[in-house]
């Protein structure tokens, strides 16, 4: 059988290519960002720190979806469902390095950011402990805020799959764009039911920073809230794995 | 001689389709054998059954003495396992990962078969020829060191040159012990490399005969046999 | 090596190994290849060598030293035999397709005897 560990890690080096290419473009736009700013001389270091902030964002949500059928793609791939593992192995070898690589992405952005924030960073008048704080929680929750994406992705997708073996082929294409539907109305539901939570953080993120207790209750809700989504991890994991272990066959 | 392989009452169904029905076979060990049938037969079918890659099934498929998927993909080597590789990579780069995920991977046996094939590693896969892309799909399946190897239409599509080269590398690299079972539509390249041939026909094995048992009873070329089994149906067409 | 599809390819290997004594091409005593090795170079199925080689073996035309490998015999006696028999085949199928013309054993004799005279003189010009 192969080593779990030794799986994790040339998964997660193959998912690094995709970090690398998002990480490269996000890199080569604020070069051609700032040398625009600077030819029609209005560079303007909030502007810049803003705009950063935002290919970051759009390079972290095409990671996340490219990830997300990465994961999705593996389960009918003979070139890993043939791997010598069991089912449940290769399951957390699939979202463990997703997890790692994701995570390296994460901290590769906050370097880029940070740096090409250092000016409006230096006004920040915080406790260094407390940013840290913010730093770890932050990313706990940005973790667990992906991996319920993928995990929920993923249950539709063994859904589907398992489900197709039931019909004649024309029929595929209807039961595809059903699923679709389904699934967007279930992520409707979800979503309504984190909305109080993920509402008081940005509430709280966007507040003035006065009083002493505001930092600690962000990271109290970002926990709580990374604790929620934990749950609903692992509640889906558990039908993901007899899907995939009885009904989901390579194509 | 003992089976690496045995099969009984196989069933197997995909969107509502019945694709093998009661399907019995064996595999003696240390030979070579040519699974034949027509397109859409089931060959592939019952390859991706044996390796393991399709686990909803009724009836025993038992690769020595295992009969669970997940052991079995321990003692078989499926040429589609090099299906989903990245081809814009160097085949050293793609090599790199079976090493890394196949413990019985031999790396140096997969140095020594790219040179009996003259494959150059620093290429990219899709770079290379269709016959090409293939002696190294055959490269890599045959550098794990397993019982068993399945290899899916090697000679689909591949120019003469490289199907000799091909039949060379499982001639002289296939370890005495293993056994090699091929999938092709026209049997007539393989002929003389066969120990034996299974046919697949009516989603079950119709036929499971010695090679040279068949040229002495029926003084038939293997084709000429493998035909004979689909003459009544052409001229129905 | 082209092999008829129709027959048996271990009887098929046997002949060819035997007209490769006949010719001496492979010298009494001498060594043959190893099994992998005439598989790749006949391309053929090594368990098909084996077949052959332990026939020929059974037959006394080779001779198989443990650990060393397989050797054509040096017994002259099965040699001398091994090419009366291989000749005989030959001269057997000659009577036989030409009895199947009526031919008698007489007139075979003539037919043969002015066939080997016009090649001869074929061979002279």
């Amino acid at each position: 059988m192969t080593n779990t560990s030794v799986l994790i890690k040339t998964l997660f080096k193959e998912k690094n290519t995709t970090v690398h290419k998002i990480i490269g473009l996000h890199v080569l736009t604020l070069l051609i960002t700032l040398i625009a700013m600077i030819l029609e001389n209005e560079f303007n270091s909030i502007n810049f720190a803003n705009l950063s902030l935002v290919y970051g964002g759009i390079g972290a949500s095409t990671l996340f979806i490219r990830f997300a059928l990465r994961i999705e793609k593996m389960w009918t791939s003979n070139t890993y469902r043939l791997i010598p593992v069991s089912e449940s192995r290769l399951y957390a070898a699939n979202f463990l390095s997703a997890v790692a690589s994701f995570v390296y992405f994460l901290i590769l952005e906050v370097i880029i950011i940070g740096v090409s924030s250092i000016k409006p960073l230096s006004t920040v008048k915080l406790p260094t402990h407390i940013l840290l704080g913010y730093f770890v929680c932050g990313l706990i929750f940005m973790i667990m805020l992906v991996l319920t994406g993928w995990t929920f992705n993923c249950l539709a997708h063994l859904i589907e799959n398992t489900i197709s073996n039931f019909l004649p082929d024309k029929w595929q294409g209807l039961l595809q764009s059903l699923l679709y539907v389904a699934t967007f109305i279930l992520l409707l539901i979800i979503l309504s039911v984190l909305n109080n939570p993920i509402g008081t953080i940005i509430n709280k993120l966007f507040s003035p920073l006065y009083s002493a207790s505001t930092p600690l209750n962000i990271i109290f809700t970002l926990l709580m809230t990374s604790v929620f989504m934990l749950l609903w991890t692992v509640v889906l994991t558990i039908p993901n794995l007899y899907l995939l272990k009885h009904w989901v066959e390579t194509e | 001689m003992t089976d690496i392989l045995t099969i009984k009452n196989l069933s197997y169904k995909r969107n509502l389709t019945n694709i093998l029905n009661q399907l019995n076979c064996s595999l003696p060990t240390g030979s070579i054998v040519g699974l034949l049938g027509e397109n859409g037969a089931g060959k592939t079918t019952l390859m991706r059954l044996i390796s393991g890659a399709a686990n909803h099934y009724r009836g025993e498929i038992k690769v020595s003495s295992e009969t669970s998927p997940s052991d079995r993909k321990q003692l078989v080597s499926f040429s589609h396992q090099v299906d989903d590789v990245n081809r814009s990579d160097r085949l050293e780069k793609i090599a790199h990962f079976y090493e890394a995920v196949y413990p019985d991977f031999s790396t140096n046996k997969f140095q020594r078969l790219s040179e009996f094939l003259n494959l150059d590693l620093s290429r990219h896969l899709n770079d290379l020829s269709k016959g090409n892309q293939m002696k190294f799909i055959i490269a890599i399946t045959l550098s794990r060191q397993v019982k068993l190897y399945l290899l899916d239409e090697p000679f689909d599509g591949i120019d003469s040159m490289s199907r000799k080269k091909i039949i060379a590398s499982i001639l002289q690299w296939k370890p005495e012990d293993a056994t090699i079972l091929i999938s092709d539509h026209h049997v007539d390249d393989i002929a003389n490399i066969l120990d034996g041939i299974l046919i697949v026909k009516d989603k079950r094995i119709i036929v499971s005969k010695n090679a040279d048992k068949i040229r002495e009873d029926y003084g038939q070329s293997i084709e000429d046999f493998f035909e004979s089994f689909y003459k009544g149906e052409d001229q129905n067409d | 090596m082209k092999f008829d599809d129709k027959v048996p390819i271990y009887y098929q290997i046997k002949q060819y190994i035997y007209r490769e004594i006949i010719i001496e091409h492979l010298k009494p005593g001498q060594q043959i290849p190893a099994v992998r090795q005439l598989a790749v170079t006949l391309t053929v199925n090594v368990n098909t060598i084996q077949r052959a080689l332990s026939e020929l073996i059974d037959e006394d035309v080779l001779v198989s030293k443990r650990g060393k490998g397989n050797f054509v015999t040096e017994d002259t006696e099965v040699l001398k035999n091994l090419k009366k028999r291989t000749v005989e085949e030959q001269v057997s199928n000659l009577y036989d397709n030409l009895t199947a013309l009526r031919i008698s054993p007489d007139k075979m004799l003539t037919y043969l005897e002015n066939y080997i005279n016009s090649r001869k003189e074929a061979n002279h010009d």
